[in-house]
């Protein structure tokens, strides 16, 4: 910020309106990490197409159109067609749609889970902490693949079944995560302080342990939002996820597509190219707040 | 030591019978009738599912189905599987083999690659060697095995008319064929798993090169080597090695897509197989000797940490 009397000056005026301002603060992020805010926006144009695919997509999805079948990239079909003759261009963005849609409700509702627990179970220690650390141990015991492919395959493949099972997955590492942010945050003198002065145990939970632990929580979240896009690309891979004829990243590259590869091997590359985009994305993303959440471990991984 | 040797042991046998416990419990509070969807998989007339029924213990309480299957289990008797009436626990160790070759020489090959790019990162730290080295690991830490192995497929066909073997062969029956079909889904599955493992050597090594007794053993005239060598790869060796343990449940369930991609007749395939056929007998052994195997790992590399660290030792 240049003067005292420009800073003075922004008190007057309403903030929120000032672009100027937010264009010059934008400006300095980017220059600043560019490499994490080239990666943010390459995530934001896949969430958008992904996102919008019904306004967004060149053609219908599930068009069948067997005299255009397994042609290569061209100026009708951006990235050519399937064995069927769809475009592949339009079932890659249906099939963000599916994949971002399912890791984010599921890492959503597997961290909301596991944050609630590892706080308490940190905070309170003594039976319910132990008892917590053990169910950990089982949950950390089996590969997430596993778990998910096992349940998915008994309980039926709706979309809901495969988020709260992905969730599931994800749940022993991000319990161990927060537990170890809340013992680390409890030990600290500003706690005792509030204990001091009466404050209950939720209630120092909520107010002063949550908002402390909450950077450390936020980088592994980003991070499952990688390790999520991958086990649901899997799981349709191996054709228990996200069922035809609706597209998924996952099946797109899966047994029955594989017979067409070796005819137009186009086929094999934009489906791997997105999920491994996103994935990679999400990945700088997590390091880099990471790092400046965590200034210590800068470039530390 | 013996103390924590006992606990450890004891730990991990608490967890694998609450795994065991849960796996079952799951199993039973499947939907509908099991036996009706079993029997109708499998092809059962009536007297067969009577049978069915008997043998599963279905109309049994939990805990006497749980005890019973507890019991045959810890003598090696998993029950035998719906469709092919063979031995579970027979099945399972002529498969076990492939999954562990394949793990072992994956795992071999990450750390030959993750070892010297960690070193070379932690010690040209914030210069070209390291950011080369951090965006190989990044690289590999998003690419999906599966994907890796379906281009190798392809374009191994398209461009080198190569299509890996069919027919597997074990390693004791015939070496040099089982080698031939091992080596890629080995060599891609290693790539993928030197991702992670390149990440953790360096940030341990530099946490090593950043105490004060590398400076102390620098300032009385250890040469470089000497000082990695002695110094800084020892101290560096627990986080490099539990990173290993927490790889082995990724492993175990990245096997399961190279095994199908490259025709391998292991453990994956077989709960693939158990899956498809809806086979929960089977489902539910690979389950807990997954869980079992990550677990016997695990207490593994627990007990090495007393090995290498006399402290851990000391103050359990």
């Amino acid at each position: 910020m240049a003067s005292s009397t420009h800073a003075s000056a922004s008190v007057a005026e309403p903030r929120a309106l000032d672009a100027r301002r937010v264009g010059v603060a934008l400006f300095r992020v980017v220059r600043r990490y560019p490499f994490p805010c080239l990666v943010t926006l390459v995530l934001f144009l896949i969430g958008a197409g992904s996102g919008l695919a019904d306004f967004v997509a060149p053609y219908d999805p599930n068009a069948i159109n067997p005299a255009d079948r397994l042609q290569g990239p061209n100026s009708t079909y951006w990235m050519g067609t399937d064995a069927l003759g769809r475009d592949v261009f339009t079932r890659v963005l249906y099939g963000g749609r599916a994949s971002l849609g399912v890791s984010v409700t599921s890492v959503a509702l597997g961290v909301v889970v596991a944050t609630a627990v590892g706080l308490v179970s940190g905070a309170l220690g003594g039976w319910f902490d132990v008892l917590v650390q053990r169910i950990v141990d089982m949950l950390m015991a089996f590969p997430g693949l596993i778990i998910v492919i096992s349940l998915t395959a008994f309980f039926g493949t709706s979309v809901s079944l495969l988020v709260v099972v992905i969730a599931i997955a994800l749940l022993g590492g991000g319990i161990r995560i927060s537990r170890a942010a809340a013992i680390q945050v409890g030990s600290q003198p500003y706690i005792e302080a509030a204990r001091t002065i009466g404050a209950t145990t939720p209630r120092i939970i909520v107010r002063h342990i949550l908002p402390n632990a909450l950077p450390p929580i936020m980088v592994i979240a980003t991070a499952y939002l990688g390790v999520a896009i991958l086990i649901e690309a899997s799981v349709s891979f191996l054709g228990y996820g996200i069922q035809p004829p609706a597209a998924s990243w996952g099946f797109m590259l899966g047994a029955e597509a594989r017979i067409h590869m070796i005819e137009q091997p186009w086929l094999s590359v934009w489906p791997g190219l997105a999920i491994f985009l996103t994935v990679f994305s999400f990945n700088i993303i997590g390091d880099a707040l990471r790092d400046a959440f965590d200034p210590r471990l800068r470039g530390a991984g | 030591m013996r103390g924590y040797l006992v606990r450890r042991l004891l730990l991990a046998v608490l967890t694998l019978f609450g795994i065991s416990l849960i796996v079952a419990g799951v199993m039973r509070t499947l939907p509908g009738d099991v036996v009706d969807v079993l029997a109708a998989e499998a092809f059962y007339n009536d007297a067969e599912k009577e049978r069915l029924r008997e043998e599963l213990g279905l109309e049994a309480p939990f805990i006497e189905y749980f005890g019973d299957w507890l019991v045959n289990a810890l003598q090696g008797d998993f029950g035998r599987a719906l469709r092919t009436q063979r031995s579970v626990g027979d099945d399972l160790v002529n498969r076990i083999d492939v999954t562990l070759e394949l793990a072992f020489l994956g795992l071999i090959i990450a750390t030959v690659i993750s070892v010297p790019l960690g070193i070379v990162a932690a010690l040209q730290r914030s210069r070209w060697p390291d950011y080369a080295a951090r965006s190989i690991a990044v690289f590999a830490l998003a690419i999906p095995g599966f994907w890796l192995a379906t281009l190798a497929i392809v374009f191994g066909a398209k461009w080198f008319t190569w299509s890996p073997p069919l027919g597997y062969q074990a390693i004791w029956e015939a070496p040099l064929t089982n080698l031939q079909q091992m080596w890629l889904p080995a060599l891609l599955f290693g790539l993928i798993l030197a991702g992670v493992q390149t990440r953790i050597l360096r940030t341990a090594l530099l946490d090593v090169l950043r105490q004060d007794y590398m400076l102390t053993a620098r300032a009385k005239g250890l040469s470089r080597v000497m000082l990695l060598r002695r110094h800084a790869l020892r101290n560096s060796l627990i986080p490099f090695i539990t990173v290993i343990g927490v790889q082995f449940p990724v492993v175990l369930g990245g096997s399961v897509v190279f095994e199908l991609i490259f025709a391998l007749p292991g453990v994956g395939i077989y709960l693939l197989d158990g899956i498809a056929n809806r086979d929960y007998i089977v489902v539910q052994a690979v389950n807990v000797w997954i869980a079992g195997a990550v677990i016997l790992t695990n207490l593994i590399v627990d007990v090495s940490y007393g090995f290498l660290d006399p402290r851990i030792r000391v103050s359990s």
